[in-house]
């Protein structure tokens, strides 16, 4: 059973940390075994400290909670997202959530960040493992082809191969300009 | 002008070493002597301006702009109250009031007891928490009177 309390600035200045150390100290005290998880905010900084457990449906949501409200919730079974006047429901299924489209945060919340495996099953490393069968060459060329750009302050920079890199390279400067 | 105790000064003089090779490195230095000091003593000007080639008053002159650089010892504890644009739409003006008054401290003023120096602060980045307040480091969100309360509470309670 995973259970989610964020540790980012936000949530901690919320008292996060005192509601994650109730709920290991509940469970300790009642023989529940559960995994603690601590991830980022889910960005809906009015529901933090935002605790949520897994379902089979996607993670249901409780908040804000306080280290007071943690035994009502064992209470209600939260644990098996059991009905409680701080259920939010799922989380991504919050209004202000689903009309979202995340791209830089998309996995913000989502995994914990000290997690190497959480981090390769979200695509982690995915091109690491692609590079490592190519040649360098065409490493060079799927960055050129990627058209990969780096943002100035007022213009957009695309990344070109300003020595010529058509030998296979041991080092390849490229340049964005 | 009180002089620098000797603890002061090896503290002024070991930062000056580490850091006196940096580009610019006065405001650096600064910081480390307050962290180390709690605040830079009035003594430390001259010997700061001899090293780093400056005048007395550039070096007064960057000491007092920043009002984060104390001239005076602190309290036991330090609570800032932050003053930007979110946290006084959300209520930091009457939180300010509430503090100066519980503590009896104007600004940069340390209570009767010695435990509690207020400052104001401008933007802890936690605009969507407003108001924030930030004690011994430590960041609070949605802190209205009675939050605050609590917390100098649980300060003097010894945490």
């Amino acid at each position: 059973m995973k259970v989610f309390v964020p540790r980012d600035a936000a949530a901690l200045s919320l008292g996060a940390e005192a509601v994650a150390r109730a709920i290991s100290e509940y469970a300790e005290a009642h023989n529940l075994r559960l995994t603690l998880v601590r991830n980022g905010t889910r960005g809906m900084t009015w529901l933090e400290p935002l605790v949520e457990v897994e379902s089979a449906r996607g993670r249901i949501a409780y908040g804000p909670v306080t280290p007071a409200e943690v035994p009502g919730l064992f209470a209600a079974d939260f644990l098996r997202g059991g009905p409680h006047p701080l259920c939010q429901g799922l989380t991504e299924e919050i209004a202000y959530f689903k009309q979202q489209q995340r791209l830089t945060f998309a996995r913000v919340g989502v995994v914990d960040p000290l997690s190497a495996a959480d981090y390769v099953a979200h695509g982690g490393y995915a091109g690491l493992k692609q590079a490592l069968t190519l040649t360098p060459a065409a490493i060079v060329q799927a960055v050129l082809d990627s058209g990969l750009r780096r943002r100035g302050l007022s213009h957009r920079y695309q990344v070109e191969d300003r020595a010529g890199c058509s030998r296979p390279p041991e080092i390849c400067h490229l340049q964005c300009r | 002008m009180q002089a620098l105790l000797p603890a002061q000064r090896e503290t002024v003089r070991r930062q000056l070493t580490l850091l006196k090779s940096q580009p610019g490195p006065l405001i650096e230095i600064l910081h480390a002597i307050q962290g180390e000091l709690g605040f830079i003593p009035e003594g430390a000007v001259p010997l700061l301006a001899e090293e780093l080639n400056l005048s007395r008053a550039e070096v007064h002159g960057v000491i007092t702009f920043y009002h984060f650089f104390r001239r005076h010892p602190p309290g036991r504890h330090t609570v800032q109250v932050c003053r930007a644009e979110s946290c006084q739409a959300m209520g930091g003006a009457a939180l300010e009031a509430h503090a100066k008054a519980r503590l009896g401290v104007d600004f940069h003023e340390t209570s009767a007891d010695g435990e509690v120096t207020l400052e104001p602060v401008f933007c802890l980045g936690n605009c969507s928490c407003s108001p924030a307040v930030m004690i011994d480091g430590e960041l609070h969100g949605r802190v209205d009177a009675a939050r605050f309360d609590a917390l100098l509470a649980d300060l003097k309670g010894g945490r």
